[in-house]
């Protein structure tokens, strides 16, 4: 191990008098994030975790399914997710849309839990201001989930009916009771899409993930750049296995990553005011989250054939996966395809992830960021260590 | 640049390097094609070959940077490839380029370099004063090397190889873009390491080099290595005479008749300045030369002779100049 700490350290030590590291690592994503959570910080109202309010308007007042939705609706107001206010007609709950009184409604019809029990086509509406794609991607997700619910209660139902010969009407209601009976995972769902962290958190947050992508390339970048000194061809004729040096370098990525995360964080706490709560559980994500992106960055970069040619493949990958993993604006809720998209970025899940731990509940609450992360991790850094390894010679 | 070097352990085995059957291709481009030959403990010999030849990649399958598509390295009695370690510490490879990290003083290369080569604590910290020293960078030593001249450059080059007192030495075109100052320190520091005990394995495209430092030499072409011996040996294979050039007046014609009916001669003219004469070996001839011109009433007033080099070694066995 001796001979990769000291690769490392002769790196590191290059890098702090190169001085670029402090400029992508630090300085930068320190007056990104101070500059965005000025611009656009109203867009987050207050510093305390946003609570989307919508409107229900319910045209089938009484039947068992729309009631059903109120109810679910109304949990989520409980755990401090979204707040609701009911509105009389469709017509009310539009305006008090447009006049902002509420960020988006839902709007249920006449006869929607009858064509539900009869096998009709039935739908949800939701009533959204267009300049909000946020918080309508929020409202579609919610409807698209007990669009789900009950669609998985409808055929618990059916199973009822096939064994106890049930009418139509008490196969959906058996079956919703069966899906009630489960209610904390149909909250786990939409909990991620629902919170947010305030202005400066999101910001640095956004930040550290933005410029920690130019970081990561690090070990990379430095492999291609041994090789345009020469001095790989010195390391590879010294007693010192190729495969060390590959995982000097690597670690050389990991350690920078996490090294210019943690300093970030700790500024910008101090700096900006970001709010960075359970501290084990959040260090835990930027772990993942720099073996993802290292992993990533090394995929990508590791086609090239110069340093150079490596640089701007990884500014490429930085600014397409910052803006699609929702390190900017947040991205519409997972539904739409540019949401579904953004869940191949490691940003995405990192920002999730925070948003996860603003509500509370600890590692627990992380477990999916961390799994997705760590997979990322592991599959993107095994292909590029393999592809790396063509780098290896004079 | 005079300080000793110390010699290195005793080497047990009695080759230093044995090449056996070395062969290199990119795609369809043969660079080296089976070349085979040995370096005895405290040798110094010289590959040389014009630009092109394949003695880079020579030196760098040598070296274990390369791997070989066939044939065999083998480094005091071990086997070498890419991936064997303990073996790549007999060797001290130093690259034609310049092979430095620019940010780092010459003291922090030279130490982590020496950490690569497994030195450690005071040991390391007495060889890297010691190469300092040696390269004549000691007051140098805290300086980023960025800083440096190209001459200080090639000379910390060279000290980087020379750290762990390695049992062979490589030195691929080491003189290459140098300043004549440099040069002659470096051809120094070599002759210095061969006193000393330390194998040399010397690539250069320069003849007087080659002549001056080293007692064997290879000499390779198109990936081949065409001829081996010392200079002497080389120079009867292909059978390159010595030139005499004689001033001299007076019989000419005569002197010419009877010089050129001596056994050794080959050759015999007269030319403006006086005699020209081809023969094997002019040095036990030379007397026999002057006192048959003698005889034929001709005055010697002066004579010059024309070894062949390696040359017209080179001309002879390839049909061109070393440096085409």
């Amino acid at each position: 191990m001796r001979d990769i700490a000291w690769i490392v350290l002769k790196d590191l030590r290059q890098q702090v008098r190169d001085r670029t590291i402090f400029i992508f690592g630090l300085i930068a994503p320190l007056a990104i994030a101070a500059a965005l959570s000025l611009a656009f910080g109203s867009f987050f109202q207050t510093d305390e975790a946003v609570v989307f309010e919508f409107g229900i308007s319910n045209a089938d007042a009484g039947g068992p399914i729309s009631e059903a939705f109120s109810v679910a609706m109304a949990e989520l107001e409980t755990e401090g997710l979204v707040g609701i206010t009911f509105h009389r007609d469709r017509f009310s709950l539009e305006r008090a849309v447009e006049e902002n009184e509420v960020d988006a409604g839902f709007f249920i019809p006449d006869g929607f839990s009858q064509a539900i029990v009869e096998g009709s086509e039935a739908e949800v509406i939701v009533v959204a201001n267009p300049d909000g794609p946020v918080v309508a991607g929020v409202a579609t997700s919610i409807a698209k989930q007990f669009a789900l619910e009950v669609a998985s209660a409808s055929a618990a139902g059916a199973t009822l009916a096939i064994l106890g010969g049930l009418t139509p009407e008490q196969m959906v209601q058996a079956g919703l009771a069966a899906s009630q009976a489960n209610p904390p995972a149909r909250i786990a769902s939409l909990e991620a899409e629902i919170r947010q962290l305030d202005a400066p958190t999101f910001y640095s947050a956004g930040a550290a993930m933005f410029f920690m992508v130019f970081v990561v390339g690090t070990g990379l970048l430095s492999l291609l750049e041994e090789r345009r000194l020469h001095t790989l061809a010195r390391l590879l004729a010294s007693p010192i296995s190729p495969g060390r040096i590959l995982a000097a370098k690597f670690l050389l990525s990991f350690t920078v990553g996490t090294g210019s995360v943690g300093l970030f964080m700790l500024f910008s706490r101090f700096l900006l005011g970001a709010d960075w709560v359970d501290l084990p559980a959040t260090a835990l994500l930027v772990v993942a989250a720099v073996g993802a992106s290292a992993g990533i960055v090394s995929l990508v970069a590791g086609w090239a054939r110069t340093a150079e040619q490596a640089q701007n493949f990884q500014s490429v990958v930085a600014v397409a996966m910052g803006i699609l993993g929702g390190t900017f604006f947040p991205v519409a809720g997972g539904d739409t395809f540019l949401g579904t998209l953004s869940l191949a970025t490691p940003h995405a899940w990192f920002m999730r992830g925070l948003g996860d731990l603003s509500g509370g509940g600890g590692l627990g609450v992380v477990a999916l960021p961390l799994v997705v992360l760590t997979g990322m991790a592991v599959l993107t850094l095994t292909i590029s260590v393999l592809g790396a390894r063509r780098n290896m010679r004079p | 640049m005079n300080t000793p070097v110390t010699a290195p352990a005793p080497n047990r085995s009695p080759l230093v390097l044995q090449v056996e059957g070395l062969r290199k291709s990119y795609g369809e481009i043969q660079a080296v094609k089976g070349i085979s030959f040995e370096i005895a403990p405290g040798e110094n010999y010289g590959l040389l070959g014009p630009n092109g030849a394949g003695k880079t990649t020579t030196i760098q399958m040598i070296a274990g940077v390369l791997a070989a598509d066939g044939g065999r390295v083998t480094v005091c009695g071990e086997e070498l490839t890419t991936v064997t370690t303990s073996v790549k510490s007999h060797i001290g490879w130093v690259p034609q380029e310049v092979a430095l990290y620019d940010r780092l003083s010459a003291r922090e290369n030279l130490a982590f370099f020496g950490r690569m080569q497994g030195l450690s604590g005071k040991e390391l910290t007495k060889r890297v004063e010691e190469v300092l020293h040696l390269t004549a960078l000691s007051d140098r030593a805290g300086d980023k090397t960025i800083k440096f001249s190209g001459g200080m450059r090639r000379r910390l080059n060279i000290g980087i190889g020379l750290l762990h007192q390695p049992d062979l030495l490589i030195l691929d075109e080491p003189t290459v873009g140098v300043d004549v100052q440099s040069r002659a320190s470096i051809l120094d520091q070599v002759e210095e390491m061969t006193r000393h005990g330390m194998a040399v394995l010397y690539t250069t495209h320069y003849i007087e080099e080659v002549e001056r430092l080293c007692r064997r030499v290879g000499i390779i072409d198109h990936g081949e290595l065409i001829a081996e011996g010392t200079k002497t040996e080389l120079v009867k294979m292909v059978g390159e005479r010595d030139r005499v050039l004689v001033n001299a007046v007076g019989n000419l014609s005569e002197g010419v008749n009877r010089v050129g009916r001596l056994e050794g001669v080959h050759q015999a003219g007269v030319t403006t300045e006086g005699v020209e004469l081809l023969v094997d070996d002019a040095t036990p001839l030379l007397p026999r030369i002057f006192e048959t011109l003698t005889r034929s009433e001709v005055s010697v007033t002066g004579v010059h002779v024309e070894e062949p080099d390696l040359e017209a070694v080179f001309l002879h066995l390839t049909g061109r100049a070393l440096r085409d």
